[in-house]
């Protein structure tokens, strides 16, 4: 279990991470999500012990990052950003160099790297040298090693940058199976939208200030109150528009094509059921009346102002 | 206990970057290529000194016999010096090639230890050298069977190459770590190996000649084993310790691993964040060595006086066979040896920066609990600590000699202070004046040691070869040289420096606390109003 007690970091006279606060339970897959600039790096390392805080700590199972580095690291997988592979050895060399850097015994380690390839789809490339290794792969062994000695917290910094969808997807399985297994992970990332559907929560920091965090639901709800209806007709829908301008509940309107329309709704789920039995009843064409539920960019465009600092 | 025995495993048996290293190392084209060319220029090196040998026939035995012994003294310094360019070039290849990687968080971001670290990587970089010291094997083989050398000269050449390299690898150690470009890197570590080889010359040369009017023999000092370059030289022999007869070479083993040990832990002071443990380490280390070493000089030098100097009484009154001036010529001598490290330090205990990304903290000037940690705020207490040490070592060693330290003593003992406090200054100033990073603070402080220090050089030299021909005065009241000679002789000349540089000193660091105050002020301003 991590805690986060009051976590910032000034680079001189800089703020870079105000004060963080947050705990996530064993399980628990946190999406940490923000601009370029926002501190989601500085806030991993921190964690990962790699960085000084200024102020504050987190505490991992008891063991404080700033006086028991050593034993918060067995405790810890980390992935960086940006990383640099060894090029000159093979993939299951890699992986042992690391499994004995976390002191697993040689007896065991042909195992371990045996599953976590296997884990991380690279089975195949076990034999080959890591400069043979495409970009996606090498992120995958880089996540790979992360696992050699079955950490209870997975620090991951942006680990879908690079991965084609497919990739991506596997990835995002991965990250649920292992949370699933009870750990914590912890996945940063501008492109989250994609990877939400398995976070069971997430933060959005903001110039070093986490500004939303919760289940993903939550915070779509609390920040996005008004829904957005996508309404497709099979003729033109001027004529549809300037009807219902004057109608209740209805904030905007906005033509998305010749035959589409977005309203943004503010009623509720049964003011929308009477809203298209009416359409129907007036003798509109509906083809299709989809309610587009605010999704994570929404959120993520709406409380980030896009500050570059 | 156990856990610290396998911790010792794991670190120099089962060390994993080794391996890892070794791997890699099996698969380089480039290496048995270097190897052969190697062989060949040493094999070149013997026909060639061999066949100058060789020809005159009318030689006496005796004669051939010097001159093979001579050539076997070329050939270990020429292999001293190619182990020396190989040994750091290998060191700083491997620790910049990881920061250049960006292998380098990976691998902190395990449970390793930064020693683990380093020392696997002098361990990978020792065993180029151990390769280049066995192909030497050979030709060491020849000059042996063809007279000149023993096999015991060959094997205690071997193991003092093997610390040599040993050293010079860990001289690079602290380099590598704090530098980005393996270039840079490599040059600045051979410059480094040729400081100390200046350094070790100057100090450990004194030695040698103090002590070989005791010992009898020119070769024959354990200090020899330190110096680079003079490995044919420090072999054989032995240094009676307590009654002990001590070989030489027992000694080289422990003086050069201290060093070593006292690099790496530089190193991972470096690679360490403030308040670490290692940072402890090295200074308490620091601290330690220069308590021992002033000590251990003045009891070297002392007695070293009383076997020689046969007439007590010149130049005030003696004790235990010295005089008075020249026991403060001794103390001056040892004071600054002692102080060495301090001196080749100051830069990093007294620079820092607004911006300097892990390591800065504005937290004032004087912080005796911070004094450990490498707390801008712990340098000052630091330096005085040190200062501390180097009087108290001198002063038991002068006690256990039985001359008891006087008021002259004294006063030059404040003038060390003046100079540490006076070059303390220079560098809160330069930390002041410089904006960007931790480093060009640095850079400038260098420069400005190197300004204070050798500037006055000229007018020195011109003054007391002037006043040499007027009136036999010396010049004392102009020198501003800080390490010379009115620590060594006028009272009233070094009382008044130490006045002015403690003065000097304490104003320059009030004017750049102001300065950096002010500072710190217009860069948190407009971030404080942004949030
Ligand atoms: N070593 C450093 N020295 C000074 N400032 C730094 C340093 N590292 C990061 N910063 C600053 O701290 C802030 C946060 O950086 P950080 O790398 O944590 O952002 P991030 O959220 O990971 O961004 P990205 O999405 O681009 O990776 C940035 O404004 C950056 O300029
Ligand atoms: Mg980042």
């Amino acid at each position: 279990m991590l805690e986060v007690k009051g976590l910032g970091k000034d680079y001189g006279g800089f703020t870079a991470v105000k004060t963080l606060d947050f705990n996530l339970e064993p399980g628990e897959i946190f999406g940490f999500i923000g601009s370029n600039g926002a501190g989601k790096t500085t806030t991993i390392k921190m964690i990962a012990s790699l960085l000084e805080p200024t102020r504050g700590t987190a505490v991992l199972d008891g063991f404080d990052v700033r006086t028991q580095s050593i034993e918060v690291r067995r405790r810890l997988g980390y992935m960086p950003d940006f990383f640099g592979l060894y090029e000159d050895i093979k993939v299951w060399e890699y992986l042992d160099f690391f499994a004995s850097l976390y002191s697993v015994s040689a007896r065991e380690r042909p195992g371990v790297i045996d599953t976590v390839l296997e884990l991380t789809d690279l089975s195949v490339k076990k034999d080959s040298f890591v400069s043979e290794l495409s970009r996606g792969m090498q992120q995958r062994l880089c996540l790979a090693k992360c696992l050699v000695h079955d950490p209870q917290l997975l620090l991951l910094d942006e680990p879908a940058s690079g991965l084609d969808p497919r990739a991506r997807s596997e990835l995002k399985g991965l990250i649920a199976e292992l949370g699933a297994m009870g750990k914590t992970v912890i996945v940063s990332s501008h492109i989250l939208p994609e990877l939400a559907d398995f976070c069971t929560s997430v933060g959005i920091i903001e110039q070093g200030e986490l500004k939303a965090m919760g289940p993903v639901a939550e915070i779509s709800q609390a920040i996005v109150e008004e829904h957005v209806i996508e309404i497709r007709l099979l003729e033109s829908v001027d004529e549809l528009a300037e009807f219902l301008k004057e109608k209740p509940h209805i904030k905007g309107l906005e033509k998305t094509g010749p035959k589409t329309l977005q309203i943004e709704f503010e009623g509720g789920e049964a003011q929308q059921a009477e809203l298209l039995k009416y359409l129907i009843d007036t003798g509109y064409p509906v083809i299709e009346f989809i309610e587009r539920t605010a999704n994570l960019e929404d959120v993520f465009l709406k409380v980030t102002t896009g500050a570059v600092q | 206990m156990i856990a610290w025995l396998a911790e010792q495993r794991r670190v120099y048996f089962s060390n994993a970057g080794v391996m890892r290293d070794f791997r890699s190392q099996l698969r380089g084209k480039r290496a048995p290529l270097f190897w052969s060319l190697y062989l060949l220029i040493l094999t070149l090196l013997i026909l060639f000194q061999y066949s100058t040998l060789g020809t005159g026939s009318s030689r006496s035995v005796a004669e051939i016999q010097a001159n093979l012994y001579q050539l076997f003294t070329v050939f270990v310094t020429l292999l001293e010096v190619l182990v020396c360019l190989a040994a750091p070039v290998m060191v700083v290849a491997q620790i910049v090639g990881e920061y250049q990687r960006r292998s380098i968080e990976l691998v902190l971001s395990a449970p390793v230890s930064t020693k683990h670290f380093l020392v696997g990587k002098m361990i990978s970089g020792f065993r180029y050298v151990a390769i280049l010291l066995i192909l030497a094997l050979p030709c060491a083989a020849v000059t042996v069977t063809m007279g000149g050398a023993t096999w015991q000269e060959v094997l205690e050449i071997g193991l003092l190459l093997t610390l040599r390299s040993m050293v010079f690898m860990a001289i690079a150690v602290p380099i590598a770590v704090m530098s980005k470009s393996t270039v840079k890197a490599v040059m600045t570590s051979l410059g480094l190996i040729i400081l100390y080889t200046a350094l070790s010359y100057a100090v450990f040369g004194a030695l040698v000649l103090s002590t070989m009017s005791m010992f009898g023999g020119p070769e024959y000092s354990p200090a020899s084993g330190l110096m680079p370059f003079q490995t044919s030289s420090a072999i054989g022999g032995s240094f009676p310790i307590f009654g002990f007869d001590v070989p030489s070479w027992v000694w080289s083993i422990l003086a050069n691993l201290l060093i070593v040990k006292a690099f790496l832990l530089g190193g991972q002071a470096a690679m360490s964040r403030v308040g670490a443990g290692e940072i402890k380490m090295l200074r308490i280390g620091g601290l330690l060595f220069t308590g021992l070493m002033s000590w251990g000089l003045i009891r070297l030098l002392v007695p070293a006086v009383t076997t020689v100097t046969s007439s007590p009484g010149f130049g005030g009154p003696s004790y235990g066979g010295a005089t008075a001036v020249e026991i403060q010529q001794y103390v001056s001598a040892a004071f600054f040896v002692a102080l060495v490290p301090v001196f080749c330090s100051i830069s990093y205990l007294s620079s820092w920066n607004m911006r300097a990304e892990e390591k800065h903290y504005p937290d004032g000037l004087f912080s005796m609990r911070r004094m450990l940690s490498g707390h801008p705020s712990g340098g000052l207490p630091y330096l005085v600590c040190c200062w501390i040490a180097a009087v108290a070592g001198v002063e038991f060693g002068i006690f256990q000699a039985g001359a008891l330290s006087t008021f002259e003593i004294w006063i030059r003992f404040g003038y060390v202070l003046g100079v540490l406090v006076f070059l303390y200054s220079l560098g809160r100033l330069s930390s002041a004046l410089t904006k960007a990073d931790i480093s060009s603070a640095r850079k400038l402080h260098f420069g400005a040691i190197m300004m204070v220090t050798l500037l006055p050089l000229p007018v020195i030299l011109i003054m007391d070869a002037s006043s040499s021909y007027s009136s036999g005065q010396s010049s004392f009241a102009w020198n501003i040289y800080l390490f010379s000679s009115p620590f060594m002789e006028d009272i009233i000349v070094a009382l008044g420096q130490a006045t002015v540089l403690t003065v000097l000193g304490a104003a320059i660091i009030y004017i750049s606390e102001r300065i950096r105050s002010r500072k710190t002020l217009d860069s948190t301003s407009p971030i404080g109003e942004q949030a």
